[in-house]
Parts: C-alpha cells; sequence; structure tokens
C-alpha cells in the first residue's frame, strides 16, 4: 500500500503541543509560588505539590506529540514553529497570570509570529523517510 | 538579584554554550528519527531524553559563567542548527521563504530572551 504524504501541516497536533506547553509553564510557575524555605525545605516544598507531579506527565504527552508531528512534517518547520510558545506564553501570563511585559517583550513574540506564517505549511514534508516504518521493507 | 557570571564572555562559557547547541541539535535528530521509525521508538527516544537531561547539566554550567539575558539568546541559533541538520543530514529542502522564517522566529526569540530575565 502506498501511504500519500501529508500535504498539510497537522494544526491539531502543533494546537496541542503549544497548549500543553504553555499549561507546563503556568503550572511551574504556580508550584514556584507556592514553594517555601531554603535548600531542602524548598525541594520538599516542591515535591508534595500533586501539580508538581502532573509536570511529568504532561512532557510525556508533550514527547509523544512531538516525535508524531516529527514522523510527518520537516523537522526544519516543525523545530523553528515550537517557538510559537513564547507568543503563546506571554499571552497567558498575561491573561491567566496578570503579569505586565515590556513592548521589546511583545515586539519579540511579534517577530515570532510573523516568522512562523512566512514560514506557513508551504510544502511541509520533503523528504521520503515518512512513513519508514509503516512500510513492509520487503518489496511488494 | 545574584550578581552571577561576568559581562565578558568566558571561552570556557561559549565552549559549553556550543556543546549546548549541538547537544540538542542530536536530540532533535534522534526525535526525528524515532518519529519517522515506529518499530524502533525507544531506541530513539531513549538516547534523546538522555541527551536531554546532559544538556540541562550544560546549561546549568553555561548559566554559572553568564548572564541568563547573556546566554538565553544565544540558544535561540538552535533553530538554525536544528535546520540546517535538517536540510544536510536528512535532506530537507528549505527554500528561501523558511529561511527568512527561521531568521525572524529566531530574531524575536532573541529579543525576547534579552528582555525577559
Amino acid at each position: 500500500m502506498n501511504q500519500t504524504k501529508p500535504k498539510h501541516l497537522p494544526y491539531h497536533l502543533f494546537a496541542l503541543l503549544l497548549a500543553l506547553d504553555v499549561t507546563v509553564l503556568l503550572i511551574e510557575k504556580t508550584t514556584s509560588n507556592r514553594a517555601a524555605g531554603e535548600g531542602w525545605q524548598l525541594a520538599v516544598s516542591y515535591l508534595v505539590q500533586p501539580l508538581m507531579w502532573s509536570i511529568f506527565a504532561l512532557k510525556l504527552c508533550q514527547l509523544w506529540t512531538w516525535t508524531i508531528i516529527l514522523g510527518r512534517v520537516d523537522i526544519s518547520l516543525a523545530f523553528p514553529l515550537t517557538s510559537l510558545s513564547y507568543p503563546a506564553a506571554m499571552l497567558a501570563a498575561t491573561v491567566v497570570l496578570g503579569e505586565r511585559l515590556s513592548w521589546e517583550v511583545w515586539l519579540g513574540g511579534m517577530l515570532i509570529t510573523i516568522g512562523a506564517a512566512v514560514m506557513g505549511p508551504g510544502e511541509s514534508n520533503t523528504t521520503r523517510d515518512i512513513h519508514a516504518a509503516a512500510q513492509p521493507e520487503v518489496p511488494s | 538579584m545574584p550578581d552571577r557570571g561576568d559581562e565578558r564572555m568566558r571561552p570556557i562559557a561559549v565552549i559549553f554554550l556550543i556543546a549546548c547547541i549541538l547537544v540538542e541539535t542530536i536530540e532533535q535528530a534522534l526525535y526525528r528519527m524515532g518519529g519517522r521509525h515506529r518499530s524502533r521508538y525507544l531506541a530513539f527516544v531513549v538516547p534523546a531524553v538522555s541527551l536531554h537531561l546532559a544538556g540541562l547539566g550544560l546549561w546549568l554550567l553555561v548559566l554559572h559563567w553568564m548572564t541568563l539575558g547573556g546566554a538565553l539568546p544565544l540558544l535561540a541559533v538552535t533553530n538554525i542548527t536544528v535546520a540546517l541538520m535538517g536540510r544536510l543530514v536528512f535532506g530537507e529542502t528549505i527554500n528561501r521563504r523558511r529561511w527568512i522564517g527561521v531568521m525572524l522566529i529566531v530574531a524575536g526569540v532573541s529579543l525576547v530572551a534579552m528582555h525577559e530575565s
């Protein structure tokens, strides 16, 4: 069976990846706000928070999503696009945490967004090794 | 605010920073291979995660010698090395549009990193 090359970016997977990224950052910020003490006390105050442990689970989901994306899309396209987590995190920090950011940071976020738009989906996969495992190595 | 690092870049810090960038580039290459060869997924992803931890150690050493505001913007170069790796190792085609996008993203990430720390 010939697998057709996906022409478009898996937007839903990218959206999931960015959402996971921002969620992890928000949880890290929340747990570090709640943590207190010094030395071992500080370490323990991190580890007793259930939220802290959810980070590991979320990181595993991220890893899984990321490798699926790389299975379908050029890494020279996918990797730079993950920088979209910067503007996404900036929005989340402003809206959820009420942080205030300098104009330079917003300008940087805009540059990243414009860069991502310029790259665009284009031809999202330019190599042939896609689905290497899905296709049996014996001739059909 | 702890006054870590030197205003001038120490050669050792630069060497470790370059090592960080190389480690992450190799780590990403392994993720890509894991994603493309699902039958040998763990054979690629486990070393990649180990490299990630090694890279974290290197990064903490870099931060011992450099300020975060000085080191983090330079780490954005990883976008370029990963794209180059995609082209040279995996034969991906990078057209002019894609390069311009990469450069804009590197500039943006550097700007954010310089001012958020």
